[in-house]
């Protein structure tokens, strides 16, 4: 397809999209322009082929998206800090979810040598991740299995690292708040749950425990 | 059961209701992709691309940011819109604000805890900037969405100015930038600036 032929497509898109609403409900867009109320903060990769509403079957409203390159939450980006503080300080969602996934482009180059421009140091964070894991991603010989297991790592890492987090620790003072590290496979689509969750203050090490919030 | 597990129930679903059309359709989806469109979008939960755009999965690459504000010092935005223009070669990129946008309403009041005040602070300055004509617009909701849409004609502003935008232009390779409007309140996009 040509490249104005794609770019048509979404307005097409678009306008079939709005018919297909307004006919199950005159009202849905009425209904959407009111406000949201999700209770999931999804933190996703950019990829195109991992879009949040689609692989959970839920509908405009019920999650909120912030994606990056190779799901990262690091503790000085205020761009990712300003998606956490709305949601959970405003929205109040009950779940924040971190979902990478298998192939992921991010991933592979981090664990390549190849300089890759500017987005080289977004990526150095991965880098040390396979640094501290040094040990077990060696013991794996299949070069694809290796990458997988870098992916899960990465998840179970940005898990951890919401944790350490001054806004999830305030929320864990006054209410319920679960985090969780998922990964979605791209061969079959599904996701599968690394059990990593978070959702009070004594699962983290003492030294990232916030006290005076 | 939890509402989370919910989800994960819900993507099982999907899964065998894609399999039931199309055997191989995850098959196609596992395949490197060359997604044509670099989508800048807001956080909102109402306003998921491939939802309002309606479209299948894998070729629409993804950058979601409050506002959406794009911010020469910010590593991660910075570094999704570098690799879809320089690495991917995508040959359109699309800032796409919208209607009833918490994010701009609180900017407009400075009604803004810290970290949000620090991420947001070009939505209120562009207000400050244009008070006169702002200040006019007596509906406050109508306020904000006149100073998202200024937003965006600032941000499509901001693209052009990065080096990486201007080299891969002065190399020959097509690409355009453009700022949409999702309008809550009909569903319909408006184009409100394209370069």
């Amino acid at each position: 397809m040509n490249m104005q032929a794609s770019y048509d497509r979404l307005f097409k898109g678009n306008e079939e999209w709005i018919k297909a609403k307004l006919k199950l409900d005159p009202e849905y867009f009425k209904r959407l322009a009111k406000g949201q109320k999700p209770e999931f903060l999804w933190i996703g990769c950019s990829d195109s082929r991992v879009p949040a509403n689609e692989i959970t079957g839920t509908e405009s409203g019920e999650i909120f998206v912030h994606r990056n390159i190779a799901n990262q939450v690091i503790h000085s980006d205020t761009n990712m800090l300003s998606v956490l503080q709305y949601a959970v300080e405003y929205l109040h969602v009950k779940h924040v979810i971190v979902c990478g996934h298998y192939g992921c482009g991010g991933v592979k180059a981090a664990m390549d040598t190849q300089y890759v421009g500017l987005v080289g140091r977004w990526l150095a964070h991965i880098k040390d991740i396979f640094q501290i894991n040094k040990d077990e991603l060696d013991q794996i010989q299949d070069m694809e299995d290796r990458e997988k297991r870098l992916v899960e790592l990465n998840v179970i890492e940005q898990v951890h690292n919401l944790a350490k987090t001054s806004i999830v620790q305030k929320a864990w003072k006054n209410r319920e708040l679960e985090i969780h590290g998922w990964v979605y496979s791209l061969e079959d689509g599904k996701i599968i749950d690394m059990n990593c969750r978070y959702s009070n203050i004594d699962q983290l090490e003492p030294i990232y425990r916030f006290s005076g919030i | 059961m939890k509402i989370y597990e919910k989800l994960l129930l819900e993507n099982k679903a999907w899964v065998q209701e894609k399999l039931h059309f199309n055997k191989k359709y995850f098959n196609k989806l596992n395949q490197p992709r060359h997604p044509h469109i670099l989508w800048i979008g807001c956080t909102d939960s109402r306003v998921a691309p491939t939802v309002i755009l309606n479209r299948e999965l894998g070729d629409v690459c993804k950058h979601l940011n409050p506002g959406p504000l794009i911010q020469k010092d910010d590593a991660n935005g910075t570094s999704a819109i570098y690799h879809a223009i320089v690495n991917l070669h995508v040959q359109h990129v699309v800032v796409c604000g919208h209607t009833n946008c918490d994010y701009v309403e609180m900017s407009m009041m400075g009604d803004l805890p810290e970290i949000m005040s620090n991420w947001l602070h070009p939505v209120a300055q562009l207000y400050q900037e244009n008070l006169d004509t702002l200040r006019s617009v007596s509906n406050l909701h109508e306020r904000a969405d006149q100073l998202a849409e200024m937003s965006i004609h600032k941000q499509v502003e901001n693209l052009a100015q990065f080096d990486f935008v201007k080299q891969h232009k002065a190399e020959g390779h097509p690409l355009w930038l453009h700022g949409w409007m999702f309008d809550l309140k009909t569903g319909l996009i408006n184009d409100v600036h394209s370069l």
